[in-house]
């Protein structure tokens, strides 16, 4: 009883611990916690977001915004790739899918940072963006996916027992991202 | 000149967005054929961030539409700063 000494009493002047407080009326501690935990958020949340959230993301530009599209797509690679190391560790599979997907991450880190400088400075940085940025990138896109179906084929296949028609669909399906990545690629290296 | 070849630029995302396109009704057909496998999901969500990223890639490439906000303004339910002007 020693942890009731310091907290609120109740209205009939008998001491209550923090659990029973918590537990209010329906008796479920933890769900009325979570509760007080939730509008605690909310308020902090609306209390501060009405001015630095929303100044920041107010300067997106719809170029940014593909460009963070595109930064999420690479994401479901690295699920991807950890749920295959987590599964079989010795197999270089899911360690080429992590690493080749953080580093597309950090390309498209690039483009987002030129993506928001080119609101200011929009000729000299489209010329960045476009020749130190858009070839790489385009280039390290089209090496992981060509990579990833090369490597998938064999392994994985034979790992989840793939079937003729999802080892088609998959290598279709990397194969159109890789010639789509080319396309980009060729495009890039016109325009050096 | 055709009007989605004005520039470079622009010629090579309508390229980005219709070859990732094409991929689209693989990806639904995959999950379709494999509704448990994760692969299948994980696929399906990648591609179609890819492909929204291209279309909006696309739009944000018409030189009229360089550092415009539409996707922000949708998102957002916001006006742009062209219709709080006019406003």
């Amino acid at each position: 009883m020693t942890c009731l000494s310091w907290n609120a009493t109740s209205r009939a002047g008998a001491p209550r611990s923090v659990d029973e407080k918590f537990k209010g009326r329906s008796g479920k501690g933890h769900i009325n916690r979570a509760l007080v935990v939730t509008r605690l958020s909310a308020i902090l949340l609306i209390r501060y977001s009405r001015n630095l959230p929303f100044r920041f993301l107010s300067a997106f530009s719809d170029m940014l915004v593909a460009t963070w599209f595109f930064a999420i797509s690479t994401l479901p690679f690295l699920v991807y790739g950890v749920y295959a190391v987590a599964i079989e560790p010795a197999n270089y599979i899911g360690y080429v899918y992590v690493v080749g997907s953080l580093f597309t991450f950090a390309g498209l880190g690039m483009w987002l940072v030129a993506g928001k400088h080119m609101e200011k400075e929009h000729i000299r940085i489209t010329k960045y963006l476009l020749s130190r940025c858009t070839l790489p990138q385009a280039f390290v896109i089209s090496l992981v996916s060509f990579c990833s179906l090369l490597a998938d084929a064999p392994a994985l296949s034979q790992h989840y027992r793939k079937t003729w028609r999802q080892t088609a669909a998959q290598g279709a399906l990397f194969s159109t991202t890789a010639c789509s990545a080319s396309s980009g690629a060729v495009v890039g290296a016109l325009l050096l | 000149m055709l009007k989605w070849a004005h520039t470079d630029m622009l010629a090579g995302m309508w390229f980005f967005f219709l070859l990732s396109a094409s991929a689209f009704p693989l990806l639904v057909a995959y999950v379709a054929w494999y509704p448990t496998l994760l692969v299948s999901w994980l696929d399906f969500i990648m591609g179609v961030a890819f492909i929204a990223g291209a279309g909006l890639m696309v739009h944000a490439s018409y030189p009229q539409n360089f550092n415009s906000t539409m996707a922000f303004d949708t998102l957002t339910c916001s006006r742009s700063p062209k219709e709080k002007g006019a406003a």
